[in-house]
């Protein structure tokens, strides 16, 4: 089973932020492209909601957020995934950043969340890390 | 409301020894909750007396410029990117739809691990010129200033080019230095352009665009 879903913004929005889902058998992958800041937030928010129900199951996914390709990524963006992340744990659903760019990598870092939104290189080592 | 410290004519002492008088205001904004702390000063810069109001991320987007796409949030957000201090000219709005341009100084806030958990700093608002009595007045009042003239019109001189503001507004800054830590103008002024020569930065740049400017400035003085 394969579905993909996408979501882009408001016609003035257009462009700036592209979301993509993709739901296979063992995991949701929301793929973010794009500038996430304050006012293209609620569109991530939007779809890590959407993406943490579409792995909620059952059967349980595992929730893949890859964020590669951002080109921006402020506090806000940090809060969304934050927030994701802590839902995500309430709800059993193990959420799983991608991402090796600097633009967003380093906000994780400085904040010393990556003890808790470790990147991942990779989707595969994402999705081989376990859903501990 | 105006500000009773706006509305009636101050005398020379309150000119420089209110901060209120020069429109600085405080914040905090912890990245993590995106959680706001403004003082007295920064609320009613917005137009809000001073505790009327909760400032929140949503709060402080209600007061973007229409103009802009991004707001102050993501300025903030520089310290999640870069380290030390940085310093940005900005607009926003205020309850009344009056645009203030404000210089905004940050510098990181992190906590006893040394985790970046914020920005913390300034806000200068350089849209309010200096009313001009009061400084007729300042000038008047405060020797200090004629004696001291040269110093800081050389240390204006420098600020105007390193943050891109005019005279009025570089003066600005100097007072809100010297307030904020009681410091005489004069001695901030003169040691200030002291340590001009000790500045630490990639000078090359500008040196190269100033270099144009001196050798061709003469070909644009209107005759």
């Amino acid at each position: 089973m394969c579905c993909c879903l996408s979501i882009s913004g408001s016609a003035a929005e257009v462009g700036l932020l592209d979301i993509t889902q993709d739901v296979s058998d063992s995991a949701v992958v929301v793929h973010a492209r794009g500038e996430v800041d304050s006012g293209t937030v609620d569109l991530l928010g939007e779809a890590l909601a959407a993406g943490l129900a579409a792995a909620g199951g059952p059967p349980a996914r595992m929730l893949v957020l890859i964020l590669d390709e951002v080109t921006y990524f402020g506090s806000a963006g940090l809060n969304a995934v934050l927030s994701c992340y802590e839902q995500g744990a309430s709800d059993g659903v193990a959420v799983r950043v991608v991402a090796t760019n600097a633009e967003v990598v380093r906000p994780i870092e400085v904040t010393k969340l990556d003890g808790l939104l470790r990147p991942y290189p990779t989707v595969t080592d994402a999705l081989m890390s376990g859903s501990g | 409301m105006p500000d009773p410290v706006r509305s009636s004519a101050p005398r020379a002492e309150e000119a420089v020894a209110t901060a209120a008088d020069l429109d600085v205001g405080g914040f905090r904004f912890w990245f993590v909750g995106q959680r706001w702390e403004w003082s007295d000063e920064l609320a009613r810069m917005h137009g809000y007396e001073p505790g009327a109001v909760t400032p929140t991320t949503e709060l402080v987007l209600s007061h973007k410029h229409p103009d802009d796409r991004r707001h102050v949030q993501e300025l903030l957000d520089h310290a999640l990117h870069h380290g030390g201090s940085f310093s940005s000219r900005h607009r926003f709005l205020d309850t009344h739809g009056r645009e203030h341009s404000v210089l905004v100084i940050g510098d990181r806030m992190c906590d006893n691990r040394g985790a970046v958990i914020g920005t913390e700093g300034y806000y200068l608002d350089l849209s309010g010129t200096l009313d001009r009595a009061r400084k007729d007045v300042l000038d008047k009042s405060l020797p200090d200033l004629f004696a001291a003239r040269a110093a800081i019109e050389q240390a204006k001189g420098a600020l105007m080019l390193v943050y891109q503001v005019d005279a009025d507004q570089a003066f600005k800054l100097l007072q809100w230095r010297s307030q904020q830590t009681n410091t005489k103008l004069r001695a901030l002024a003169a040691q200030i352009v002291a340590e001009l020569t000790s500045v630490d930065s990639s000078m090359d740049a500008l040196r190269r665009e100033f270099d144009h400017v001196l050798l061709s400035v003469h070909q644009r003085i209107g005759s």
